[in-house]
């Protein structure tokens, strides 16, 4: 076993009546983990959890060693967070660009470049111009350009189409090419996912019900969407 | 464009006007303020007409006498606010998103109309509601001579064009609406006292010039974009030295504002330079400077408080929603490598400082006012009335505005209310509470001064604290969620 990057012990939770508990899940180097799971599982109060964004009620989170919500300088200096919804400066694209890259020392010009030119993104272009799917590109781009050891990425195929998700899907696993680095990523994309997720975190209810190897948990007969049913983690 | 083309957007342009008309019948109160915009512009309208002839005369508008600066006030009014109304009033039930696009422009936007022919048909409608209220107006005065009421219709309606386009093209953002609807209604003022609309000879150009010039700039992003393939402008630099994230924060909170906007300000500052130095050579009456210079300031002041760390506050681009929505700031910020606390700890300093430096802009113009006029360092007026009243209790603005700015920035509603109602209770509860305790105390007494002092520090103290809360460590306070 590779060194873990992310470790979750007795996690808890509280949103009003909703309750998440994850008594015990981990991230090694390298890996892909997909979390999957309906609507209202807490796949999205996970990760904003584990990317410092929201604070735990009960457990502990560490990343890197570090708890995310206490430190969030060293844990977000090396994790970059995506979210479908995430509010993104009113900026040109390469203002915007010019901001972020003097909060990051790890910060790649050159993978920019190139993420602009796989992504079809114009610099000139203000963000409030951009359409959903230029703007989860824009949003993948930003969590990707300091080549983050951790990249958490909840739902990034949303609005995008077939070749912004060959892009998306080609990012990733460019990702997990290098060593040493990990992707967690949520999404509705099921296919997207059993594609390339190495592990499967299901959850329902704020509960897990599966966790383990993809191709152990699928098996070789069946999709994840079918596994997912028959789980009764499909909502 | 094709013949098919043509026909297609004309059709377009038809159902477009339909349905606006409609809106107006379905809608009882559009249609009576509809009316009462109507009948205003009975008598207001602005042609080259002189006010005996039904209408007020744009040569009259001279700064050399208060009678002249009231009209010049109910000049800003109509003209600005006249169009505005009808556009407005008849935006119909979807009018677009907020903050990104006009109130007027995207009504229906299931229409398969582009954003110019649009533009037309707006123009087109209120034109041929000011044209009807123009005619109407036979009814009431019979005009001397057909020619100079023809030369006022016409004039008029001239007059009207720059503003109505400002009001009704499309615009990239809030800002550019605001700012363009401004500058065409200053623009035609600088024309008007340059006494370049005092005849059709002069109207015309002038207003069709400035027209001309409103579409180019709000159809600029295609226009810019053309002169930069031309010389093959790129999109510059995309990125800057990284430094420790506290640290480059720090850095941002005093550079970025400046570097990003740096134009903005100085174009600001210019402006409350102008109207400052036109007062000492034009020796202007007391309403007019002080109605212009609180303009020019609150312009410099929201630019510059609204834009902490150089980004705007409230106008965050793509939102899951699109628009305004509060604690989208700390959304966006949020996900960079700092603490939640230190980013709203900065948007509250900034709000400091900004508000602070405003208020001591304000007090160095009346020193040097006084200064240029009386020989002496004083904060009176040119009558000898003090302002060390109004100026130094306005000092509790300052965590009230900061208290704002970092409420919204945080997206705590309730705090920004309180504190949106601290300022506004400033203005209106602390004079108020003056002149109605001035009953209850006798003559001469100092009673309704603190009466007035007692209201400005319970509402520094209802705007001011509540933000407090929003700066203390989270670890040590509950909330404080990003996501």
């Amino acid at each position: 076993m590779n060194d873990r990057l992310l470790e979750v012990n007795n996690l808890n939770i509280r949103r009003g009546a909703f309750t998440l508990a994850v008594p015990d899940w981990s991230v090694s180097e390298g890996e892909v983990i997909g979390l999957v799971g309906p609507n209202g599982a807490g796949k999205t109060t996970l990760l904003e959890a584990v990317a410092g964004l929201r604070k735990v009620d009960g457990g502990e989170i560490r990343v890197f060693g570090k708890d995310p919500w206490a430190d969030p300088v060293t844990v977000r200096s090396s994790l970059g967070f995506m979210s479908d919804d995430m509010p993104v400066f009113a900026e040109r694209i390469g203002a915007l660009l010019l901001i972020l890259s003097g909060y990051y020392p790890s910060w790649d010009p050159d993978l920019v470049d190139t993420l602009l030119d796989r992504f079809n993104l114009d610099p000139g272009k203000k963000t409030h111009e951009l359409s959903k799917g230029q703007g989860t590109r824009l949003r993948l781009l930003t969590a990707m350009a300091f080549r983050p050891k951790i990249l958490i990425l909840d739902e990034p195929a949303t609005g995008l189409d077939v070749a912004g998700r060959r892009s998306l899907l080609e990012s990733v696993l460019d990702v997990v090419g290098d060593p040493g680095r990990s992707v967690v990523i949520s999404s509705h994309m099921l296919a997207d996912v059993e594609r390339i997720a190495d592990r499967l975190l299901v959850l329902e209810g704020g509960r897990i019900v599966k966790e383990g190897s993809t191709a152990a948990l699928i098996g070789e007969r069946r999709t994840l969407e079918e596994a997912l049913v028959e789980w009764g983690a499909a909502g | 464009m094709g013949g098919g083309g043509m026909i297609r957007h004309l059709k377009g342009g038809m159902v477009h006007l339909r349905v606006r008309l409609g809106v107006v019948f379905r809608r009882p109160a559009v249609l009576v303020v509809l009316i009462l915009v109507g009948l205003a512009g009975l008598y207001y309208w602005p042609g080259l007409s002189g006010p005996d002839g039904g209408g007020w005369d744009p040569r009259g508008i001279l700064l050399d006498s208060e009678e002249r600066a009231v009209n010049l006030f109910m000049a800003l009014l109509w003209m600005l606010g006249w169009p505005v109304l009808p556009v407005l009033l008849v935006s119909g039930r979807s009018t677009g998103r907020p903050g990104r696009d006009n109130f007027g422009l995207k009504a229906h936007p299931e229409l398969p109309v582009g954003p110019r022919v649009r533009a037309l048909v707006e123009v087109a409608l209120i034109l041929a509601f000011a044209l009807l209220v123009r005619a109407g107006s036979l009814l009431f005065v019979r005009p001397e001579s057909w020619g100079t009421w023809l030369e006022s219709v016409f004039g008029g309606t001239l007059l009207c064009l720059p503003v109505l386009l400002a009001w009704a093209l499309p615009a990239t953002g809030a800002n550019l609406y605001w700012l363009r609807a401004a500058a065409a209604g200053a623009l035609l003022f600088a024309a008007m006292k340059g006494g370049w609309l005092e005849s059709i000879g002069g109207l015309a150009p002038t207003s069709l010039g400035l027209s001309a010039a409103l579409i180019l700039v709000s159809f600029r992003e295609e226009f810019f974009a053309r002169i930069d393939r031309l010389f093959g402008r790129g999109p510059g630099v995309l990125h800057r030295p990284a430094l420790d994230p506290p640290a480059r924060l720090r850095r941002d909170l005093v550079t970025q504002p400046f570097r990003r906007h740096g134009l903005l300000y100085a174009v600001g500052c210019a402006v409350v330079l102008a109207v400052f130095v036109a007062d000492q050579f034009l020796n202007l009456k007391h309403m007019a400077y002080f109605l212009t210079m609180n303009a020019s300031l609150a312009f410099l002041g929201s630019m510059l408080l609204l834009k902490p760390l150089g980004s705007d506050l409230l106008a965050l681009g793509m939102g899951g929603k699109k628009g305004v929505r509060f604690g989208d700031f700390i959304k966006a910020w949020g996900v960079l490598p700092l603490r939640r606390v230190a980013i709203l700890r900065t948007v509250y300093l900034h709000g400091l400082l900004g508000s602070l430096a405003i208020w001591l802009v304000i007090v160095a113009l009346v020193v040097a006012r006084a200064l240029l006029r009386t020989g002496e360092i004083s904060l009176k007026t040119g009558n000898g009335g003090s302002l060390a009243i109004f100026l130094f209790p306005s000092l509790g603005l300052v965590p009230c505005i900061a208290g704002l700015l970092v409420s919204a920035a945080a997206g705590k509603r309730w705090q920004s209310y309180m504190s949106g109602g601290a300022l506004l209770g400033y203005f209106h509860l602390a004079p108020m509470s003056m002149a109605v305790s001035s009953s209850f105390f006798p003559k001469g007494s100092n009673g309704p001064e603190w009466v007035g002092l007692g209201v400005i520090i319970t509402m520094t103290l209802v705007g001011g604290l509540p933000p407090l809360a929003l700066l203390r460590d989270p670890d040590r306070s509950f909330g404080g969620n990003i996501a």
